[in-house]
Order: structure tokens, then sequence, then C-alpha cells
């Protein structure tokens, strides 16, 4: 198994002291008199007019003890469970995109619940993917419970995990009455944590109180909180790389700090959805080659200090599949993966984390195949050395035959492309695989015309919709 | 025992099938039973699972090569009886002179062999004249001409050739094959089919014995 470190030991550890020393001098702001007044409690110095929080370093040091290096992000279907900190590393979706190309027009358009629910049934069935982050939303529900109602919908699809988003503290209390009918049980919320919620800092150093109460309440129902700066170098956090793992470091271990003092042991995922500020159009750039340098620093800065991290990659700024969405996605999958992230986020989206292409989450499995062969690396020793089978075959014979060979193909010693076309020039003029982005179309369609997999019955999905129309009564004006 | 053969032809288990075949013609049972029921169930299965893609290549190699074990032990049984059974016809291959690669002309041989050819494997380095010299004496009704070379290539051209100052070119279907070889070429040099991989090679022999 291949790990590269993309940062040295001592730049580690001064990311980590001047983490300490700026989360004491320069602090964070948040305009929450709650959250305020719970790190006052806690022996922070709080200036409520300025919204300002300044953390003594032994804070910071005494909750980075306590948050947890392993837990469970569960699924409906429990073979479907992700332990994190257990060394394994997992693919999945990008999140929050808000354009579709339509399937069958090939118009690019808002995303609706339909869309969202075909991404779900599709994403349920690719092997790769092993977490669900709404890839796209649901922009024709009604915002004040279009997260509520897209998680309905998606235990309805997947037994995978899911991760979303919870925009208020009033939102809460229906997030929770909706787990207890998907699991029957309210004391089954902690056990199984089939849900967890995005905690993003508005760089630099800002957070959103509402979003940032609402994590805070469902820290009481061990809801895991994947803590998700995402700051542009150049922009939002300073031109050097290092510069912004620092930030990004920043904002996790204010963030942590905050939950971990309300709610000590609450499970965390260091996040990190850094990019760069593209200096000749002024946009965010994801599908950089700085972009994957940036979250594998963070994902290094994560286990560094024992917690799970969650990296963005396999991004992209192109607007379409095609050669610059494959070499950009590629470029800034492959170093944080190869770091180690415990998950890699960014299966199926372009146009900088906001447009869905379906064809594209088929080619990012593929794209994803091969970096997690590279990954992996040469299997070594004795065992793999073969130096009796090369004496067995002698000069001039041939290996294909041989037992060794069709046991090794079997154990996954050469990725087996899906979608990669090496047939010979004659084959591929008329084979279906000769355009990998129409072939890709062609099997999202065929899963898509298959009958879906319910994991709700009939009864619950009832009960659900009763919750979501309580929610819609008390929420939406 | 049709099933157990069938299932060690699909594993590519060479000796195991092998001591089927002399299993089951020790009990009696009738050679070309063994044919039909055991053996070519059984690569016809392992070549639909290739193209299935459920099959790597090894898997419908060493499926072609246990079929063709079971093969040697049945051929000179089926001679026997020579009203009831026919071989699928007789195939001289070889990689043409100055060439000296082997696995993927052995690969065709032994895929041939499994699909009841007669296969005769000349080898590497044919020259023409050999190429000649064995049609004359085996009267095949194929001739399949390797060539992964594109400096090679021109060879298959002179065995055309020489075939055809021999008065043998209508006697006998030439086809040719390897990494470089296209249909445009095979066209060109006057062969009568081309086939890309084992697989198509035998479907190509068979089409065109119809």
């Amino acid at each position: 198994m291949i790990k590269i470190n993309v940062l040295s030991e001592d730049d580690k550890a001064l990311i980590h002291e001047k983490t300490l020393q700026l989360l004491q001098k320069t602090g964070i702001k948040i305009k929450s008199k709650r959250i305020l007044d719970l790190m006052e409690q806690h022996g922070c110095q709080v200036e409520a007019s300025e919204g300002t929080i300044k953390f003594p370093p032994e804070l910071v040091v005494k909750s980075l003890e306590a948050a947890p290096g392993k837990f469970m992000l569960g699924g409906l279907d429990p073979a479907k469970d992700l332990p994190m900190g257990a060394g394994k590393s997992y693919l999945s979706t990008d999140g929050q995109g808000c354009y579709v190309c339509d399937l069958e027009t090939g118009q690019r358009r808002e995303s609706t619940m339909q869309d969202f629910a075909d991404t779900v049934a599709l994403c349920d069935s690719l092997d790769y993917i092993s977490l669900y982050w709404p890839i796209i939303s649901a922009l024709d529900a009604p915002s004040e419970v279009r997260t509520l109602r897209e998680l309905a919908t998606a235990y309805r699809y997947t037994g995978k995990h899911v991760q979303t988003d919870v925009f208020t503290p009033q939102q809460v209390p229906f997030f929770i009455e909706l787990l207890e009918v998907v699991l029957g049980d309210r004391k089954k919320i902690k056990e199984r944590n089939i849900f967890s919620v995005v905690c993003c800092p508005v760089s630099p150093l800002g957070y959103d109180p509402e979003m940032m109460e609402a994590a805070l309440e469902l820290t009481e129902f061990h809801v895991p909180i994947n803590i998700l700066p995402m700051p542009i170098a150049g922009a939002t956090a300073p031109v050097s790389l290092l510069g912004s793992v620092l930030l990004n470091n920043i904002e996790v271990l204010a963030a942590l700090t905050i939950f971990q003092s309300y709610q000590p042991g609450t499970p965390l995922i260091y996040g990190s959805s850094s990019g760069i500020l593209d200096m000749r159009t002024g946009l965010f750039a994801v599908g950089s080659p700085e972009e994957g340098l940036q979250n594998a620093a963070c994902a290094e800065m994560a286990r560094y200090y024992g917690l799970p991290s969650f990296a963005s990659g396999l991004a992209s700024d192109a607007k379409e599949p095609g050669i610059q969405a494959a070499l950009e996605k590629v470029a800034s999958g492959i170093v944080p993966w190869l770091s180690g992230t415990d998950i890699l986020g960014g299966a199926g989206l372009v146009e900088t984390c906001q447009c869905l292409y379906y064809e594209q989450l088929i080619i990012d499995e593929e794209l994803f195949g091969y970096i997690n062969r590279i990954k992996e690396g040469i299997r070594g020793g004795e065992e793999y050395i073969f130096d009796d089978v090369i004496a067995e075959i002698g000069a001039g014979g041939h290996f294909l035959s041989h037992k060794s060979t069709k046991r090794l193909l079997r154990d996954g010693e050469h990725y087996i492309p899906r979608l990669v076309n090496r047939e010979s020039h004659e084959v591929w003029v008329n084979s279906p695989k000769k355009d990998m982005r129409l072939f890709a179309r062609e099997k999202a369609r065929q899963i898509l015309g298959k009958p879906r997999k319910e994991y709700l019955g009939p009864e619950l999905q009832a009960e659900m919709e009763k919750v979501m129309q309580g929610a819609e009564k008390s929420l939406c004006k | 025992m049709f099933e157990k053969i069938k299932a060690a032809i699909l594993d590519g288990d060479v000796e195991e099938t092998a001591a089927l075949v002399k299993k089951a013609l020790a009990d009696g049972l009738e050679p070309l039973e063994v044919l039909n029921k055991g053996c070519i169930p059984g690569i016809e299965k392992a070549g639909a699972l290739f193209e299935a893609e459920e099959f790597f290549l090894p898997e419908l190699i060493t499926a072609g090569e246990a079929t063709k074990a079971a093969m040697e032990l049945l051929l000179p049984e089926l001679r026997k009886k020579e009203d009831a059974w026919q071989s699928a016809g007789k195939f001289v291959i070889g990689t043409v002179e100055g060439d000296m690669h082997d696995i993927g002309k052995s690969i065709v041989a032994s895929m041939l062999s499994a699909a009841g050819f007669e296969v005769f494997d000349l080898g590497i380095d044919v020259s023409a004249e050999r190429f000649i010299e064995e049609i004359k004496t085996k009267e095949p009704d194929f001739l399949g001409l390797s060539a992964l070379l594109t400096s090679t290539m021109p060879k298959q051209q002179e065995v055309i050739d020489a075939l055809k100052e021999a008065g043998l070119r209508d006697k006998v279907k030439v086809f040719v094959g390897g990494a470089p070889v296209s249909s445009e070429w095979a066209e060109k040099i006057g062969a009568d089919g081309y086939a890309e991989d084992a697989v198509a090679a035998v479907k190509l022999a068979k089409k065109s014995k119809e």
C-alpha cells in the first residue's frame, strides 16, 4: 500500500503551533449568543459585541484529546457500515450541486427531487461509492425543509451512509423525528449513526451561527459532524498552500473545541475542501494541482491529531465530461487518496462542484478504480516474486495458462477497466465502448431503467411524510 | 460424468479433464457423446463467459487447453467411426519467416483444436517453402499466417504469392492475424480473412466452412 506525505513533520508541528497561537490571539467570529456564552463558561475570551471567541491553548488541546479517533458511519444496511479510523478509506459523492445535465435532453438545468431520487438509486448500485452526500439539491422542494425531504428520499433508495446539511436549530427536532421513524427507535439514532452532517465555516475564521447551533444540538444525539472549511488560497486564505492549510486547520480546531466543550466525545470528521482562486477569471478553481496538495495536507493534519478525515478531490472546473474533466479529476483526486484520507469526496460533479452529469458518476468510478489500484501498490515478498514460475516456464514459453496467472487476476493483481477501451483499432471502430462518455451514459441509463431497490416500506414512507408535513407547517413561511 | 468434464474444462484443469475423459472411455462411454455432451458445452460456455466479460483471457485459454487435451484422447477413437464424426476441418498454422512470436499463434491453435479442428502447428519462423510443403502433404482446408511485426507482415503476402505459383491458392483458405494486421491488409494481400483474436479466429473458420 502506497502512502505519501505532502507535509514534513516540521511543517505539521509548525501548523499546530501557529494554530494554537492564532486561536488565542486572533480567534474566530460567530454571532451566536448561545455559543459565545458556552465558550465563555469554558474559559474562552469572548467579546459579545464583535462575536469574537479567543481560545486558550489548553482548552484546544483538551478538546483534541476528547474527540474520538474511531467511530462508525452507519448505513440503513449494516453491511454498508463504514468504520472510521480503522485504516480503511472510502469514496463519497460530491455534494450540493445545483445543476444537472438532463440525461434525455442533454440540457443543463436546475436539479430537482426527481434527479435527487435518481442519483440516490444510481449511487446505491455503484460499488465504489461508499457514502452518499446529496450530490445535487432538490431545488423544487421548499428551502426550509429541502434537506429533510432529501434525507427521506435518500433512505428510501439507499442502504449506504448519508451525510447532509441541517441549516437551522429549528430543523433539528424534525430530523430527529425522521430518524426515529426510519430506525423505529430513538435510542438507535445514537447507536447506528446512519446520518452525519456537514458544517461549513465561512472562511476566513467565520461561522454561520444557525448552522453551528444546529450541529451543536445534533451532538446530543451523537450525530457525527464533518467540519468542512473551503478556504480559497489567494482570496479567502493566504496565497501560499501552507498558509491555506493553516487556515483550514484553525477553522476545524475552533469548531472542534466548541463541539467537544459542549458534548465531549462527539464524533467529528476533519474536513477540507480547499482550493485556489484562478487569477485570470477570479473564480474558485477546484480541479487544480494545488487543490489535491492542499486537501492531502489537511488529511495529514487530521492524522497528526488522530482524527478521521474527509478530503475533497476528483474535482473539476470543466463544464462537461471530457478530457479536461478527466485530467483535473485524476490530478486532484490521486494526491489525497494516496495520502490516506479516510473519505475522498468528489464523484459525479463538474463545473466547480456545481453540475451533475450522470455519465460522470460512472466515469468517476473508473478514475477511482485507477487511482485506487495505484494506491494498492506492488505486493512484495517471496509470495509474489514468482521466480519458481519463471523457472518452470523457461525461455520462449508463456505465462497465460499458468495457474498463478488465473489466481492473481482473480485476486486483483491487475485492475480490470470497466470503461477504458483497449481493443484493437479494428474492433474499436464498431465498439459500443468507442466513446467513453456515450458508453457511460448508456450504463447510467441501464441502471436507472431497472426497478429500484426500496429500503423502506410504504407504511414507513407514510410516517415520514407526516413528519415532513409537520416540518413544512412549522418551518415554511 | 459429462457435467464433470464440462466443469473441469471450465476450470481449465488439463490433468483433471484428461483423467475424466480416460475414465469415460474406459467405462465404455461413446467418444462422440463425450465430445458433444462434455467437451463442447464446456468450451462453448467458456467462450460465452469470455464474451460476457466474466472470464479473463487466461481462463479462456486454459479452458481451451483442457479441451485440447480431451480432443487428443478422443480423436483416435473418433477416427475409427468416421461415418458418425467429422472434424471441423484441417488447419495448418504458423508464424511467418523472421518472426519469433509464438504466444498469439499458439492460443489460436489451441482454441481451434478445442473447437474440433485438426490443427497442425508449424511453430515460428516458418518459411514460405515449408508452408507449401506442409500444404501439399496435409491438404488442409485452412492456412493461418501469424505476423507480429510490421517488418514481417510482407511475408504473409510472400506465402500467398508462393501458393499461387505452386497452383495451390484455390485449395486452401488463407487467414491472417497478428497485432499490426488488419482486415484492410488481409484484403490488400489477397487473403481470405482476418481475425483480431482467438475467439474471432474460431468463428471465422467455422463460418467459412459453412
